[in-house]
């Protein structure tokens, strides 16, 4: 993972010494609210329902175990002792004290960390696949490229002040990890005929009141000529963007109003005549990215594995996290394993101090100091020997945090919702918890493949629900919250938007409609049929019919 | 007072304009397609972007429009909603100063618009226009950008 140099570390402990001055100048009453406002989101400090909730950002999704450690020394020390990672593989702390948010930016610089532009109008935390550098079918690490990103976006001048929050996912796979299709603009990279990389740029995706599936916008552009082309996207977008009406504010809006093909000779107008020499040291940035980034030392990694489960003894319940957790590593003997925040009938997302400083130690032993988040709220220890597996399985049940549940419908995406969120108008929490706690007996008997179920909160769609194969909107009728499904959803490279399925349903009602739903499926489907291919063949109404009996 | 207008200069000085001279400058909206402009537009020793609205940055972008592909060569300055946290961006896409009216200048205070000339973070991965500023690229590879 990139380790940071001295310039990287100033910029971060400069930005957190002028947010310090920005909350003294708004507790000495020199600034009002209004005017702290856009200082504040720009270091990823909200106001919520009951308090500030203070988004840090995890840049494309990488830890280090130190940086695990201090973020449940945080939890502690600052917090009610846990913190909830977010589907923009961020981590939020929801009741920071607003004088103390300066000294918890202070402690994350301390271990490479910060809050910069987790919120505002501006280029947010860049994603990526969860298994990058170690995913076994990977043609082109993301990893380098994040970062450059990353840099470049950090407090750009022109870009602070868009017409609404912009969203960069990358994928280097063809299995797309990182739900590019649904981001302002979704980086495809892949290896070219002479064997260097190009990415693909998909740009109009989203979700929220308006979804839509990005479109191809360029095809092959080589690495020295993406952060002008980039640049030239983000310069269009920020002047013909429209900012009379938020709720149209986006890309993929000023795409459908604008036409691809006018937008895509609007850009190449402003990459032709773009002035390049701010991105002469790119190729050589690049290069110092990726040779300042340490490389886990396979070869010499901890032998021990003194718990390992030979197949000698069985193990039903090792067995059954062993399928459905890990993942194939590029490595022979490596493993990516995955870890749940989705026990049945809890909070997703949400982890307790202990679990992350037992994780963090977790990752010095058997992963080479490094984590991951995911979008779907996990985590991931992405370099594990496969003989360290049983050791590392039994270390996780001690923490609660072995649930065999990756990728089934109980490893359910949910918003903060009601419980939380100023913007919320119905709960998503106590729905996905009531709707874990049903499913997970179901799930145990039988074999369900991957299914998503997402559950949002409000129309903004922040747990993704348009791209579920079953997705939930809960919407407030007449002071009464209703839910909303959705079928045939996904966000992997066929991305598609969801289909409403019928009249919305009570809290209650909805853990027994998705039952029905998953039931029905599991009687039609034909042998390795998914959710959403059984949908789209059978159609909107037999799965109706099942649920709303 | 509330006719004298309070130039901000990047090298730190403060000086004060009558309202209506200031009128009388060339300017140009935030919002100005650069597409759309010629020369003739911008033919004039001092040039006013006007900032329309406190989260709208499209000044930022056609100042640096104006100043690269039209090679503007005269004084540029930032007019209207904009305020001191803004200032590092101004300077950075080139601006030479800003132009505040009295009532806006005694809001914030001449202390902390001046320190804003000075800010906290001196640092840009980027390159930057601004003298107060340094590149981080540049810094690691020597390479002017």
């Amino acid at each position: 993972m990139y380790q940071y140099d001295q310039l990287d570390q100033s910029i971060v402990e400069q930005r957190s010494a002028e947010f310090r001055a920005q909350v003294e100048r708004r507790l000495a009453g020199s600034i009002s609210e209004a005017e702290f406002k856009p200082l504040r989101l720009m270091n990823g400090l909200y106001l919520q329902l009951h308090a500030y909730m203070l988004r840090v950002a995890i840049p494309y999704g990488v830890l280090s175990s130190k940086q695990m450690a201090k973020l449940a020394d945080i939890a502690d020390k600052y917090d009610r002792g846990y913190g909830h990672f977010t589907t923009r593989q961020n981590i939020q702390f929801n009741w920071p004290k607003l004088i103390e948010t300066p000294d918890i930016l202070d402690d994350l610089a301390g271990v490479q960390m910060h809050a910069i532009q987790t919120s505002g109008n501006c280029i947010r935390n860049i994603t990526t696949d969860p298994f990058a550098g170690a995913a076994a079918d990977e043609e082109v690490d993301p990893r380098p490229l994040c970062e450059l990103l990353r840099q470049w976006s950090t407090l750009h001048p022109e870009f602070a002040y868009l017409p609404r929050k912009f969203k960069f996912a990358i994928t280097g796979s063809a299995i797309d990890r990182a739900a590019i299709k649904v981001h302002d603009i979704g980086l495809r990279l892949r290896k070219g005929s002479d064997n260097r990389p190009l990415t693909d740029i998909w740009v109009g995706g989203g979700q929220g009141r308006t979804p839509k599936v990005a479109q191809l916008f360029k095809q092959g552009v080589a690495l020295e000529d993406l952060l002008p082309y980039l640049e030239a996207i983000m310069r269009v977008y920020n002047r013909y963007g429209r900012r009379d009406n938020k709720y149209k504010a986006r890309i993929k809006i000023l795409l459908a109003e604008t036409g691809l093909e006018k937008l895509q000779e609007q850009v190449e107008a402003e990459f032709q005549s773009l002035d390049r020499t701010p991105f002469v040291n790119v190729a050589a940035e690049l290069q110092r990215i990726t040779e300042n980034s340490l490389t886990p030392d396979y070869a010499s990694h901890n032998e021990s594995g003194e718990l390992t489960n030979n197949g000698s003894v069985p193990h039903p319940e090792f067995d059954a996290w062993k399928q459905q957790n890990v993942k194939p590593h590029k490595v022979r003997g490596y493993v990516i394993a995955m870890v749940s925040l989705k026990p049945a009938g809890g909070i997703p997302g949400d982890a307790t101090s202990r679990q992350m400083r037992e994780l963090a130690e977790l990752a010095v032993r058997y992963s080479h100091d490094e984590l991951r988040v995911t979008h779907r709220q996990n985590l991931v220890l992405p370099h594990v020997l496969e003989r360290d597996l049983f050791a590392l399985w039994q270390a996780l049940v001690e923490i609660e945090l072995a649930e065999d549940n990756i990728d089934l419908p109980s490893d359910i995406i949910a918003c903060p919702g009601l419980d939380y969120c100023a913007l919320a108008t119905a709960r998503s929490i106590p729905i996905a918890q009531a709707v874990s706690a049903k499913i997970r007996a179901t799930e145990k008997k039988t074999d369900l493949g991957g299914i998503s179920v997402n559950i949002s909160g409000c129309i903004n769609a922040c747990a993704h629900h348009h791209v579920a194969n079953i997705g939930v909107l809960g919407l407030n009728k007449g002071g009464v919250e209703n839910y909303q499904l959705t079928l045939g959803g996904r966000n992997d490279q066929n991305a598609s938007i969801g289909e409403r399925l019928g009249p919305g349903v009570s809290g209650d009602e909805v853990p027994h409609v998705i039952e029905r739903i998953i039931d029905f499926y599991v009687d039609v489907r034909d042998a390795g049929e998914s959710l959403s291919d059984t949908y789209d063949r059978v159609g909107k109404e037999p799965f109706k019919e099942a649920a709303y009996v | 007072m509330s006719d004298v207008v309070r130039l901000l200069k990047a090298d730190g000085t403060v000086g004060e304009i009558d309202a209506k001279a200031v009128a009388m400058f060339a300017s140009l909206e935030g919002e100005t397609d650069p597409a759309t402009l010629s020369v003739s537009d911008i033919d004039a020793d001092i040039l006013l972007i006007e900032f329309t609205g406190a989260a709208d940055g499209r000044g930022f972008s056609l100042a640096k429009a104006v100043l690269g592909k039209m090679a503007y060569q005269g004084k540029l300055y930032a007019v209207g909603c904009i305020n001191p946290d803004q200032l590092s961006m101004a300077l950075q896409t080139g601006f030479d100063g800003v132009l505040v009216p009295a009532e806006r200048w005694a809001d914030y205070g001449a202390e902390v618009w001046k320190a804003a000339l000075s800010p906290i973070v001196k640092l840009s991965y980027a390159s930057t226009r601004s003298q107060g500023l340094q590149s981080i690229w540049q810094l690691r590879h020597g390479t002017q950008s």
